[in-house]
Formats: C-alpha cells, sequence, structure tokens
C-alpha cells in the first residue's frame, strides 16, 4: 500500500465515509460537505446530519492541521454549568517586634512577634465568560 | 489530553505506509487528502470547522482561528484585525492563570504599665500588617474539543442543493449574505455544544462580551490573623503603648481581576433563513 493510499483509506473510515463518494463532496440532502460541523437552533440535527457527539459540553478550538484535530481538554460540561475553579494561595503576615523593659509573664494581651501563616485556598469562581449552548451536528458522507 | 478518531487515524496510516517502505515523517498537511469535485453550496467568505483531516476542495486553512475559539461578533458591521483576543493555544493546552492577592489586617494597640524599650523582644507592635502574593495558577477547566477551522474561497456550486434552515455558519465579512440573517443570540457569547438533555439556546456565564473584550474574574478570600499571646510580667495600663493586642483578626479583600486565558477570534455569525 502506498503512503497517500494508506492515508485516504484510513482518513476515509475516520470521517466515516462510505460508498463511492470522495472526501469533501455534498452529501445528498443538502450542499454541506461531509465532515462539516456547524451549529444549529434546536435540540435536533437535520436529515444527513448527526450529532456531533465529541463535542457535546464542550467549547470547539480551531486547527490548521488535521493531525490536530480530535484532541480533547477537560471534562465536558453538564447543561448550562458555569464551572467554577479555585487557586490556592501561601502567605505569611509578619508582626514586628516591639521590645518592653519587662520580663515575660502572666499578662497576655499583647500579640507575641513572628510570622504568622496565612494561606489558604480562594473561594471557588467561574471564569466570568458568557456561553450559549447550540445542538451540534456533523454532515454525514 | 485525548485524541479522537483523525489523529489516531492519520497517526495510523503514517505507520502503515512507513512499513511499506516509505517515508514516516509527519505529513501535517496530509496534502494527499486532496478532495475531490463537486463543490459545495456554502458562500465565499464562509468559516467552518470540520471533523476531518483536510479542508474540502475550495476550502482553505483559517489560519486567524487557529489556536482560538470564535466568538460571534456583538453588533452590525465588520471587524478589524484587530478581532483576536489573547495568545493562540497549542492543540492540548490548558490556559492557566493567577491572580494578585493584597490582605491586610490592623492590629489594635495595648499598653503596660512600664516603660518600652530594651529588652523583652517578645511582644509586637501595633499596627497593620498585610501580605501582598499570587496565588498558585489554575485551569478555568472549561472544556474543548480541536476541529479543524476552513474558509471557502471558491463560489458556491451551483447545482450542488440548498444548505439546511437553521444553519449557522461563521463569515469572514461586514455583513451576513443573501438568505442569511445575523445570530443575534450568540452575538459576545463563546458557543458550547449542547449537551446530551441540555436545553437548547440556554446563555448561561456573564454578560455577552463588547468587542476585543478579555473578560476577567475574581475571587473571594478570607481568613483570620490569630496571634499567639507574649506574656509580659506587668499589669496593663499607663503608660509603655504601642503594642499589639493579641486575638483574631480576619480579612476578606477579593483577589485582583485575572483573565482566564482562553484566546479567541470574533467572527460574524449568520443563520440560513
Amino acid at each position: 500500500m502506498t503512503r497517500a493510499a494508506a492515508i485516504a483509506a484510513v482518513a476515509a473510515l475516520a470521517i466515516g465515509s462510505v460508498g463511492t463518494r470522495a472526501f469533501g463532496d455534498p452529501p445528498g440532502g443538502d450542499g454541506a460537505p461531509a465532515g462539516m460541523v456547524a451549529f444549529f437552533n434546536g435540540a435536533t440535527c437535520p436529515g444527513g446530519w448527526t450529532r456531533a457527539t465529541y463535542a457535546e459540553g464542550r467549547l470547539i478550538l480551531g486547527v490548521t492541521s488535521g493531525v490536530f484535530v480530535g484532541v480533547t481538554v477537560g471534562a465536558p460540561l453538564a447543561s448550562a454549568e458555569d464551572r467554577a475553579h479555585a487557586h490556592t494561595f501561601a502567605a505569611a503576615m509578619q508582626l514586628a517586634v516591639k521590645s518592653i523593659s519587662a520580663a515575660g509573664g502572666g499578662n497576655n494581651s499583647a500579640a507575641a512577634a513572628m510570622a504568622y501563616p496565612a494561606g489558604g485556598t480562594t473561594g471557588a469562581a467561574p471564569s466570568g465568560l458568557p456561553f450559549i449552548q447550540l445542538r451540534a451536528c456533523e454532515r454525514t458522507p | 489530553m485525548t485524541r479522537s478518531a483523525p489523529a489516531l487515524a492519520l497517526a495510523l496510516a503514517l505507520a502503515v505506509a512507513g512499513c511499506a517502505g516509505s517515508s514516516s515523517a509527519p505529513d501535517a498537511a496530509a496534502p494527499d487528502l486532496a478532495p475531490l469535485p463537486p463543490g459545495d453550496s456554502l458562500p465565499t467568505n464562509a468559516i467552518a470547522f470540520f471533523h476531518a483531516l483536510a479542508c474540502p476542495q475550495g476550502w482553505s486553512a483559517y489560519g486567524r482561528a487557529a489556536g482560538r475559539f470564535v466568538v460571534p461578533t456583538p453588533g452590525t458591521g465588520g471587524i478589524a484585525d484587530g478581532g483576536v483576543v489573547g495568545a493562540p493555544l497549542a492543540a492540548g493546552d490548558d490556559p492557566a492563570h493567577a491572580h494578585a492577592i493584597d490582605e491586610s489586617v490592623t492590629l489594635p494597640s495595648t499598653s503596660f504599665a512600664g516603660v518600652t524599650g530594651c529588652c523583652n523582644n517578645g511582644p509586637a507592635a501595633a499596627g497593620t500588617v498585610g501580605f501582598s502574593v499570587t496565588s498558585a495558577t489554575a485551569s478555568t477547566n472549561l472544556p474543548y474539543v480541536t476541529l479543524l477551522v476552513c474558509k471557502k474561497s471558491a463560489p458556491p456550486e451551483s447545482s450542488a442543493l440548498p444548505l439546511p434552515p437553521g444553519m449557522m455558519l461563521f463569515f469572514d465579512a461586514d455583513a451576513c449574505p443573501d438568505g442569511f440573517s445575523q445570530t443575534a443570540a450568540t452575538e459576545g457569547r463563546h458557543l458550547v455544544a449542547l449537551p446530551d438533555g441540555g436545553t437548547p439556546g440556554a446563555t448561561f456565564g456573564g454578560p455577552p462580551l463588547a468587542r476585543g473584550e478579555d473578560r476577567g474574574h475574581s475571587h473571594a478570600v478570607s481568613g483570620a490573623l490569630t496571634t499567639t499571646a507574649s506574656g509580659v510580667a506587668l499589669a496593663s495600663g499607663c503608660c509603655g503603648g504601642g503594642y499589639a493586642q493579641s486575638g483574631s483578626y480576619p480579612f476578606a479583600a477579593p483577589t485582583a481581576n485575572a483573565s482566564s486565558g482562553l484566546p479567541y477570534v470574533h467572527l460574524l455569525q449568520c443563520t440560513k433563513n
């Protein structure tokens, strides 16, 4: 098998091509090319299109090389999920010394001069970005 | 990071070809996949995603959207070259960000029936103390999938069938072509593919982005400085003052704003009438 033939054959499998239609041919039903992914208003995909299940709950990042198609990052969002995150932080507060002419004793009204740890985790918050969820469909061959 | 069928398929194809004695060097552009005629009915300057290894005939890779999300342009009219925000991501990148945190507390003064001076260095001075740090980096945990983004350069094929109504397309143009109307509901919003069982068209998150806006967010921070007492062999009273009073002092100022670092490009989005 030549390299070109191998790539073409596996690519056809990858996009679900069947029959004699070549990649990029608009299939019957409408004039969109096979493999195209589009958003539609409504809950269902039109005839000749199938739900792009691999994209559900995800944003779509554009790439310009086929070898990077289909890479996923993160867990899909639930419906209308405004995902939150938090940050850890490390910090300390240093209380400076103020000397006194007295021995140590039983009056504990003064704070000790030292560094006090003050780190922790921030509250969880969403990104603040706005979203809309729409049906994503892929044109079938 | 995971990869689905096309990336794995191409890798398999290259491996097969390599076993046959041909070059096994990666071929990112996959030129051997040059698609065949006929064309399609999409208008010139349409921009679309493809779950495929290469753009169809009459289309070419759209570099302006490489490594970026597409946010439909808010408002009417075109957008200048400034329609991109942020640095593009590589496939699989999970952008992280951090926030500046500034907190402070004020410890009131207490005094002793003695004099300040040498040499018990146990007590602390009263006054305002705090810290200014940068948080650890974190991702916003927003999930994505990568798809090929292509721009139509060829004219629509007159013999091709019409496009389905309700189909949303991006355009590198100032106005929607005939037969399309600008999609008002999506302006200034990131597009999420509808999850199974979700409500189509539901909006969530913040208000729509203005053109070119790099939206920031902040986090609540809360804590307390709880001091350790420094015992002194003096009664409280006049006139050795200026010592920090032992106690617990809460702090609660939000972090500074920071962007989530999700790069995007504005494109006009139009819906087929």
